[in-house]
């Protein structure tokens, strides 16, 4: 979740009235803002629902909304364009979106405060620009109108931000670092967008880097925002964040004239909620008229007419898909703290799992042979599942984006995993006895998921006398306790010393159900392993099939 | 000295005691004495020194071997006894020289023992040399012997090199003052018992006698138990709390379908959550399918336009993506699924393992469990959420003092942070909320579903009482002795 720093003083200065640290320590947890550090700087976690609160103009709204200072719609004035933005075709990126602000007071905080803002929107909702990407101009440093528009990487020369040289599109993406951070937004396309003013200077290379000429600096105080993206609907919510946000620091916002669209647009949406419905998920005795006024505190307009209530939602709030996500705002708005837990009457009858269950009675019987319980990660490499055994690779998941690939597949079967154990207790007393009951993936046409988790159980017993008797003792065991009618065979696997394995087999089943034996000293020696070894490996859930 | 101590000897320890009345002695000497065999001696000697009773003193011996030559003298005489006997008759040179062997040597040492004297080639015996042909000398007791205290003949042995000399170190046992002033206190050995015998309980015999009392602080090794892991012990104690409180068990698939993992979530398809560094991949397996395509359907029309679910959407759908397989990334999948295959009423946990490309460190891991669950059910509300929570800090966490606050998952609305009091401070320890409708009306549910997960493997972590999140893998059998039972 992202982490928003904000100048303690700063975000009280904007809240409207006093406000303790004490009051803001309780009040910012109940409004989805988690403290994660509290010193000079406050680091906040928020949620990425809410991208409205990704600054401190944005925190300092909703909090002076839900005390109860500043609530209901904020009106907002949007004064009529002087900027023409021309938009043509751009293939990368189809849509672009503008605004204008005016007459801001540029200060430390805020500039702070607004380029996190920015880049808080460009990582999360626009997926590291990929959806959005947001440029800030000094507005009195070019002469509109704008174009928006696609042209070859090599067509026009500018000087990009933070640097001194003069070039084209493509030498930015080779050379810059911005240009190579992001250059695969635009790679494999012909043409690449830019935004240039009526006499060809770049102001933007769209989502990669904006030009040093309208670079914002403390003495700016008009500027314009260009917002480019796939997902129309997605940049203007963005546009309308950003500079609602702007405007809690005085600046007057100007609309820009869009291809004959005015932008931005800052009219409400309406939804209607059911109260109804509202009190019913929440479980809240609260009239209408409370809602109304929990609507208000969150900063809604609302208007409650019988069990509905018109919901107005301002253009910032890009969270709002569906009334529940505004049931949700009147539960904040109420305080959870306030809401009082109750368990319900829902009778019930608890029910473990199978498999679980009759794990657990194998443990307990393994358990009482001796065996300690081990417990090993499903992922494994191909290597110690087959190779290090001495035998042919089977077919198994493989993982196409492993950490390592020692953890590159899904286990097969659990005893290499025990065998790999017994190696690390090399140093410990011996004799060694241990087991493992967990699931195995097997891959199978069959299943909606192309694999199946089948549980099987393993076990090991290493010292200088361990046995192939030993371990047919301990298979004797399990049948007999369980009561599985199951016969043994010779067989032949190549973990195991030929002529001391065997393997297990239900009436009328051609695979087995298990094997076991003498583990081979290749295997040994492969897990460098200084004692011998005798295991057993069974499909446990088959045990209590029959 | 108590009598209380005399009674609780070990009867090998009183006849040790006993036997070292008379004096010092190696345990070789006392096992003779006592007929207990020397392992047993020394045992009871530990024991008797750790009481006090007892103390050790090394004692050095010398002890001789014959050499080949010394075994050969010893058997035919010392060559200067062999050359007086012979001078008795004769002592012209040539005679001598055919009768005893090793002249030089023979002729050397009756010469420094002063029994012969050599005036120009001729021999005569001396007065000392007349009475020494019928005495023994030391040299030849301590060959016949076969040891000496003399540090002179041994000295001289060594120089002849008739024998080899080894030094032993022998462990003596002696009283001390308090051993000495218990033995009185020891009277005579009253038959005890000590090792109850199948032959004294069918006999009858044990009621003639006393049993011996046991000192229950003599050190005895800790039996080593086989046990359940330590992290099952923890889920399979989670399991029953829920269960008891009325839940029913799930499972899901580790290697699932992107559908149910997060689709049938309303997590829209470009999430952070779902990318590749978020999500395991699997290589080699052919796409999986969904039975329910009317199901399909409806969840790709709600991520489409929010079918009737009153939603907006998120605009869009891949139907390629839906079907990739990856490694399950949240149990969330397991409840999905539940309700897909049509649970309406009641309610469902799982516990289990969840993978993503994490790197392995004492916080992080790619293979993790999860533990959450659903309450289906109509009328069911965030009260009622809240109300599971609280049970569920007190029931398995064992946290009396939880609070709530807003929080955010993109299958729940409303979403809720249960936060616990854990030694003073507040603990993150569930994140649940209620199911969005554009999660539970294309899965055909037309009640509230509540959902919830406990941060599982930081409780396990506190429970067990470790601080390396691998420590809940680890297979290290001497760790696994020393775990404590979870309860």
């Amino acid at each position: 979740m992202p982490i928003i720093t904000v100048d303690s003083d700063d975000l009280k200065s904007l809240i409207g009235r006093k406000i303790s640290d004490e009051e803001m320590k309780k009040v910012l947890p109940l409004n989805k803002l988690s403290i994660e550090d509290w010193s000079e700087e406050i680091k906040i976690e928020v949620t990425p629902d809410r991208p409205d609160l990704f600054s401190t103009e944005g925190m300092a709204r909703q909090i002076s909304s839900w005390l109860g200072i500043n609530t209901g719609l904020v009106k907002t004035d949007v004064s009529k364009p002087l900027i023409e933005v021309v938009p043509s075709k751009v293939s990368l990126r189809p849509f672009i979106t503008c605004g204008v602000v005016r007459g801001v007071r540029m200060n430390d905080s805020m500039i702070k405060s607004i380029m996190q803002l920015q880049e808080m929107l460009d990582f999360t909702l626009g997926r590291d620009r990929k959806k959005v990407a947001i440029g800030l101009h000094d507005v009195c440093k070019v002469i509109p109108p704008f174009y928006y528009k696609e042209i070859l990487p090599e067509e026009i020369e500018f000087v990009p931000l933070n640097s001194s040289k003069r070039m084209n599109l493509m030498q930015v993406i080779k050379t810059h670092p911005k240009g190579i951070q992001y250059s695969h937004l635009v790679r494999g396309a012909k043409k690449w967008p830019v935004i240039v003013d009526s006499k060809n200077r770049v102001l933007s290379f769209p989502p990669i880097i904006n030009g040093e000429l309208t670079k914002v600096t403390e003495e700016t105080t008009d500027l314009f925002i260009d917002i480019t993206g796939p997902n129309e609907r997605l940049i203007n919510h963005c546009l309308n964040i950003l500079v609602t946000a702007l405007e809690k620091r005085g600046g007057k916002i100007e609309a820009v004239s869009l291809g004959g669209k005015l932008r931005p647009d800052l009219s409400p949406r309406l939804m209607e909620v059911n109260t109804d419905e509202a009190r019913k998920l929440l479980g809240l005795e609260i009239s209408n008229k409370e809602i109304q006024t929990l609507l208000e505190r969150m900063g809604y307009g609302a208007a409650v007419k019988k069990n509905s209530a018109s919901v107005l939602i301002p253009a910032f709030r890009a969270d709002i898909l569906h009334p529940v996500d505004i049931i949700e705002d009147i539960g904040i708005a109420y305080g959870f703290y306030d809401i009082i837990p109750e368990v319900p009457r829902l009778p019930t009858t608890g029910e473990a799992n199978r498999t679980e269950e009759l794990s657990n009675r194998v443990r307990e019987l393994m358990i009482g042979l001796g065996f300690q319980e081990v417990i090993n990660y499903t992922l494994t490499s191909k290597e110690r599942q087959f190779a290090k055994m001495n035998v042919k690779p089977e077919s198994s998941v493989e993982i196409e984006n492993p950490v390592s690939q020692e953890y590159s597949a899904c286990r097969r079967w659990l005893l290499p995993s025990l065998i790999e154990n017994i190696r690390s207790n090399k140093h410990r007393k011996f004799p060694q006895k241990i087991f493992e009951i967990a699931d195995c993936i097997i891959p199978n046409s069959k299943s909606d998921t192309s694999a199946l988790n089948v549980r099987k159980l393993s076990g090991v017993t290493a010292h200088s006398h361990a046995s192939l008797s030993e371990i047919i003792s301990i298979l004797n065991a399990i049948k007999e306790n369980f009561g599985v009618k199951w016969e043994m065979k010779s067989y032949k696997h190549e973990s195991f010393i030929p002529g001391r394995c065997g393997a297990i087999f239900l009436p009328g089943m051609q695979e087995p159900l298990g094997i076991f034996g003498e583990i081979n000293p290749k295997v040994l020696v492969n897990f460098e392993l200084n004692n011998p070894a005798a295991a057993f490996e069974l499909d446990a859930e088959k045990i209590f099939e029959h | 000295m108590s009598a209380d101590m005399a009674r609780k000897l070990h009867p090998q320890e009183r006849l040790v005691l006993l036997s070292l009345e008379a004096g010092e002695a190696t345990d070789e000497t006392i096992a003779r004495e006592t007929g207990l065999p020397k392992a047993a001696v020394n045992k009871a000697g530990l024991w008797l020194k750790l009481k006090g009773l007892i103390e050790y003193k090394d004692k050095k011996e010398f002890k001789i071997s014959l050499t080949t030559e010394g075994r050969n003298y010893a058997k035919n005489g010392l060559p200067e006894k062999i050359l007086l006997k012979v001078c008795e008759k004769d002592q012209s040179l040539e005679e001598l020289r055919k009768k005893v062997p090793e002249l030089t040597i023979a002729l050397a040492w009756a010469k420094r023992n002063g029994w012969i004297e050599i005036d120009k080639g001729k021999i005569t015996v001396t007065k000392e040399g007349g009475p020494a042909l019928s005495q023994k000398t030391h040299i030849e007791k301590a060959l016949e012997t076969g040891e000496t205290s003399d540090e002179a003949v041994l000295a001289q042995l060594k120089a002849r090199k008739l024998v080899t000399v080894t030094e032993t170190k022998e462990k003596i046992f002696a009283l001390t003052k308090e051993g000495r002033e218990l033995i009185p206190q020891l009277g005579a050995a009253k038959e005890e018992i000590g090792q109850l015998s199948p032959q004294d309980l069918k006999t009858g015999k044990w009621r003639e006698k006393e049993f011996r009392p046991y000192d229950i602080h003599t050190p005895v090794p800790t039996a080593v138990p086989a046990k359940m892991h330590p992290y099952t012990q923890f889920i399979n104690y989670t399991r029953q709390k829920l269960i008891a409180l009325g839940f029913k068990e799930v499972k899901g698939p580790y290697v699932e379908l992107e559908f149910w993992n997060s689709d049938a979530l309303f997590m829209p398809q470009d999430h952070p959550a779902r990318g590749i560094h978020d999500v395991f991949r699997i290589k080699n397996l052919k796409k999986g399918f969904v039975k329910d395509k009317l199901l399909m359907k409806r969840v790709s029309e709600t991520h489409k336009n929010g079918w009737i679910t009153g939603s907006a959407g998120w605009g869009s759908w891949n139907q390629e993506q839906t079907l990739s397989l990856i490694m399950r990334s949240q149990t969330t999948a397991a409840s999905a699924r539940t309700l897909g295959s049509g649970a309406r009423y009641g309610k469902f946990f799982t516990i289990d393992r969840n993978f993503r490309p994490d790197v392995i460190d004492a916080t992080h891991s790619f293979e993790f469990h999860q533990c959450e669950g659903i309450v289906v059910g109509e009328g069911m509300n965030l009260r009622h959420l809240l109300g599971y929570l609280k049970i569920f800090g007190k029931e398995i966490a064992g946290i009396k003092e939880v609070r709530f606050r807003p929080g955010y998952f993109p299958f729940t609305e409303p979403s809720v942070e249960m936060d616990g009091l854990v030694n003073g401070k507040w603990v993150e320890l569930a994140g649940s909320g209620i199911f969005r409708p554009e999660v539970t009306l294309p899965l055909g549910v037309n009640v509230p579903v509540l959902a919830w997960g406990i941060g599982f493997g930081r409780l396990a972590m506190i429970k067990l009482g470790i601080t390396d999140m691998r420590d809940l893998f680890n297979h290290d059998l001497e760790w696994l002795k020393n775990k404590r039972i979870v309860y």
